[in-house]
């Protein structure tokens, strides 16, 4: 289906301002909320040099339209202040921990949707019986469970007690050196795959099942559910009706037609189930000690590190505005109507 | 040459099963309908006329329940059949459109796709090529302009008028039997009513076609039918030729329902209406049910149920002013 | 036309096990979080000022039907005051951002054209974070605490209930008996409040208490991360975390509160589930008296 241009143009220029705009609220936040803000970037116990510095630094005795300037001049050329705790550009110690995340976020969010979609699909087509009880139950269940929580009792379950998958980190190192392993794109299971080496990727996957399972249940549910309603409302739009009057098969209006009318508004608020794979990264890196952008918060947290926090809130909500353009982009492909 | 007509339905009685009760929404109905005829079936709304076109169309919605009678589509009851025969059916034998025509397509396929799959699943054709060529003659004969921007157009590209031509289109591509019209020109503006019933005169003239036609409007009924069904909270109250019902109505209702046909005459006189409100179809009264709202009514209409009796050749009626005794 | 709503309403609930459930459970978790501090068996141990070494790390028993923690206190106890902890935050975030979210979205969707529009771009832009970030970025900024949780839980949250607001607004609006009430002279402010805002505010009262399950999830996410509220505060996610760190020798220290914000927001969603089932009018009149197996 050709989509137009300018939508994907007018997509893009809303993209970038909806970057501008987290800019412009992280800048709220971290300068203009707090009262004395060079308390926070000065680290966890400053002396009296240090916060003189970070108050030049942070030019707070200039009016707030010069600050609000060189903080976007800041913002736009990579300088996001330095980690407190390793020392280094907060930009580059996010750029190495990306990679892992992004790996586990994925692999999260792919799980969510190849079981979820499927999941609300089956409720809907058998509504009011005892699977649509159970499929409700199951993902209903999946929107509750707190995700930091969950991942502590299954690692205690399946790591220390029956000892079946392993607790920590995203692969066993001895493996990297015995098998000459590269590193290409940063994630691990695609490059073994590509390197044809299966021991790294197996030892890989069994290391970034748990964590995955356990950030994949809320998205889950809420994809499960999203697509159980919509189902429900599309077979009781009124064109199923008159298809099947003119005669074509159940099926057909079903997996054919029903279908496409139901991803398409599932594909609408996909961007939303990958804000909450991000969020359970936030939150289960830590237990898993994965080496991400969530652990790196986490230890950042704990030790006052304000830069590395908001450099990696700042990070997630970059990645998350561009999943939502692409997912809105993905929406009016398939929906001819959006395309306004 | 099949002698079998090509619709009989034989006390019909459906009810519907919600949160608030049974509503007993069509009760006894037995009418036919014979090869090229055009029936209209006439009645305000919640009067169960679009529930019998569901049902013969096959399409009645979950809740709604057959509890007796029979329907045979040209000489089959289509009731006894299983979900596998009966999809054969629709479509192929039976086939019906709507009042809202921008409701009947879905919005994310075009025209195109939709008619192409009616004929490949339908008839088993599955050649490209030769698809597009019977969905654009389908186009044409419905009389649309430009047949090839249409075809690829979406429902929501199209406007109304045309829309419903397409629906006529897609719901003739296959040759049916019987041609279930549900209030077709209700959502139009009056121009688009004269050509799409025009529209369905030709299409009835050249296949042959049985027609039944659903409306509340008398006036359209007329122009149309060669005989007219009035049908009141679940019963039928009268059938017969149009002419005659027109000239000479016999039950009350129909006699209210013409007189309410806002006229152009000379006199201003004001507008007459029929008072009161179709009854509460969970509980089924003793007696005449259109009672409440006659005011010819007497003391039998409130203790026997009135039966359809023949009173003229073809001309039926159901009121106990005509006793043949 | 209200009240029977309500009667449909509890009517369906009651048709469905599930929900039956959910509304049990809710309503088990706003009487323990209501009389909370005179059920607790060990008090001092629940607020967090008693120390006993010699009985740290039981497992369950009678005495102690959750164990005792790393510093002897009963877990029973502390969960019993959490659910008085997490309805107050519940309470409080949702509270807060409705105040905060509400009039926003009524003035914005009564002022409409463009001004409206570009406020709720403004609004917008806070809905750009994913989920939970935002909150943790302000309770960063403001530091631990309760209050300082709610607040920041509560600006992270206004705007989807200003959004809701704006909408039912917007399509109010336009009805024709606003137009026939203005024609018969009533003032704006009258209109906008006799007539626009109950129909605006219903949306938002149906999804406002289900959300309390919701923040409840939240708040705890932000006590794991050390945002949360101070210990010794016996809130959930506080709890979990505190455990944390002796996971391996006594599990049920983590284990029960987490089980406790499972029950308590499975009991919210489950009702929420219901409730949306019973809202939507087309669902309610083709609805089958009997169930299909």
């Amino acid at each position: 289906m050709p989509i137009s241009k300018e939508y994907i143009i007018k997509r893009l220029i809303l993209l970038i301002a909806v970057v501008f705009g987290v800019a412009i609220i992280t800048f709220i936040i971290t300068r203009v909320v707090p009262s004395h803000p060079e308390f926070l970037w000065a680290g966890a116990h400053p002396t009296k040099e240090q916060l003189e510095k970070a108050r030049r630094e942070l030019r707070l005795d200039q009016p707030i339209y010069v600050q609000l300037y060189y903080y976007l001049l800041d913002f736009l050329t990579g300088n996001w202040g330095v980690s407190w705790r390793t020392r280094q550009p907060v930009l580059k110690d996010i750029q190495a921990a990306l990679p892992a995340t992004l790996e586990l976020v994925s692999l999260a969010f792919i799980i969510a949707l190849i079981i979820g979609i499927p999941l609300g699909i089956l409720a809907a087509l058998k509504r009011n019986t005892r699977i649509d009880d159970l499929i409700r139950i199951v993902t209903i269940t999946g929107a509750s469970i707190p995700v930091f929580w969950l991942a502590l009792v299954l690692q205690l379950i399946l790591s220390s007690w029956l000892g079946i998958l392993p607790s920590a980190k995203r692969v066993d190192e001895y493996i990297i050196y015995e098998t000459k392993f590269k590193e290409i794109t940063g994630f691990i299971l695609l490059d073994s795959l590509i390197q044809g080496n299966l021991q790294v990727f197996m030892n890989a996957l069994k290391h970034i099942i748990l964590p995955a399972l356990v950030i994949s249940f809320y998205p889950l549910g809420l994809s499960a559910r999203m697509t159980r309603a919509v189902m429900i409302d599309v077979l009781n739009e009124f064109h199923t009706k008159s298809l099947a009057a003119w005669g074509l098969p159940k099926r057909v209006i079903i997996y054919k037609y029903a279908l496409k009318n139901t991803i398409a508004p599932v594909i609408g608020v996909l961007g939303l189930s990958f804000g909450y794979t991000i969020i359970g990264a936030f939150l289960v890196e830590v237990i898993f000690v994965w080496p991400g952008i969530g652990y790196y918060a986490a230890s950042a947290l704990i030790s006052y590190d304000y830069p590395a926090v908001i450099g990696c809130i700042v990070t997630a909500a970059i990645i998350y505005a561009i999943i939502n353009t692409i997912v809105d982009i993905l929406h009016a492909i398939i929906d001819p109507r959006v395309r306004i | 040459m099949s002698k079998t007509k090509p619709l009989v339905v034989e006390n019909l009685t459906i009810h519907y099963y919600t949160v608030d009760g049974v509503i007993k929404a069509v009760r006894d109905v037995s009418f036919d309908v014979e090869r090229g005829e055009a029936v209209c079936l006439v009645g305000e709304s919640g009067s169960g006329k679009s529930t019998i076109g569901l049902a013969i169309a096959g399409i009645l919605p979950e809740n709604a329940r057959i509890i007796n009678g029979k329907i045979l589509v040209d000489g089959i009851n289509i009731l006894e059949l299983s979900e596998r025969e009966l999809e054969k059916i629709r479509g192929r034998e039976v086939s019906m459109i709507f009042q809202d025509p921008a409701a009947s397509f879905n919005p994310l396929f075009t025209v195109g796709q939709l008619l192409s799959d009616i004929i490949r699943y339908k008839l088993g054709i599955e050649d490209k090529e030769e698809l597009r060529k019977r969905v654009i003659e389908a186009l044409k004969i419905v009389a649309l302009p430009d047949p090839e921007r249409i075809f690829n157009s979406y429902p929501h590209e199209l406007s109304g008028g045309m829309l419903q031509r397409v629906a006529i289109a897609a719901a003739l591509l296959t040759n049916p039997k019987i041609f279930i019209a549900d209030e077709p020109t209700t959502m139009l503006d009056v121009t688009l009513q004269f050509q799409i019933l025009n529209l369905l005169q030709a299409i009835r003239r050249k296949f042959n076609i049985a027609i039944l036609f659903i409306t509340h409007n008398l006036g359209v009924a007329a122009m149309i039918c060669d005989r007219i069904i009035v049908i009141y909270a679940g019963t039928i109250v009268e059938i017969g030729p149009t002419n005659d019902i027109l000239r000479n109505p016999l039950h009350p209702y129909t006699k209210k329902l013409i007189e309410s046909i806002p006229r152009t005459s000379a006199k201003i006189s004001r507008l007459k209406y029929l008072a009161g409100s179709l009854h509460d179809l969970r509980e089924i009264p003793r007696g005449c049910i259109f009672r409440p709202r006659c005011d010819e009514a007497f003391e039998m209409c409130e203790i026997e149920t009135p039966k359809l009796i023949e009173i003229k050749p073809r001309h039926h009626v159901a009121c106990h002013k005509y006793r043949v005794k | 036309m209200f009240l029977e709503d309500i009667r449909v309403t509890f009517k369906l609930i009651k048709s469905s096990l599930t929900s039956m459930i959910g509304f049990i459970i809710v309503l088990g978790f706003l009487l323990i979080g209501i009389i909370a501090p005179y059920i607790l068996p060990y008090p001092e141990d629940a607020w967090g000022v008693s120390y006993n070494i010699e009985k740290s790390f039981l497992p369950p028993s009678i005495e102690h039907p959750f164990g005792t923690d790393e510093m002897g206190r009963d877990v029973f106890s502390r969960v019993i005051l959490g659910a008085r902890f997490s309805l107050i935050i519940a309470v409080g975030v949702v509270g807060l951002a409705l105040i905060i979210g509400v009039p926003i979205g009524l003035i914005a969707g009564y002022v409409g054209g463009k001004i409206g529009e570009a406020l709720m771009r403004i609004t917008d832009m806070f809905l750009a974070f994913p989920p939970l970030l935002l909150a943790i970025a302000l309770a960063a900024t403001l530091g631990r605490g309760l209050l300082n949780t709610v607040i920041a839980l509560a600006i992270s949250w206004w705007t989807w209930y200003a959004r809701l607001v704006y909408i039912q607004v917007n399509s109010v609006k336009t009805l024709p008996y606003v137009d026939a009430a203005r024609v018969i002279g009533l003032s704006s402010l009258t209109i906008m409040f006799r007539h626009i805002l109950p129909n605006a505010l219903t949306p938002v009262v149906v999804q406002a208490p289900l959300d309390m399950g919701s923040a409840i999830l939240e708040a705890a996410g932000l006590s794991f991360l050390g945002l949360g509220v101070n210990p010794p505060t016996p809130e959930w996610g506080l709890l979990v975390t505190e455990g944390w760190a002796s996971i391996n020798r006594a599990w049920w220290i983590s284990f029960f509160p987490g089980l406790a914000i499972l029950v308590t927001v499975l009991g919210f969603n489950l009702l929420a589930d219901a409730i949306r089932e019973a809202s939507d009018p087309r669902l309610r009149r083709i609805l089958l008296v009997e169930r299909r197996v």
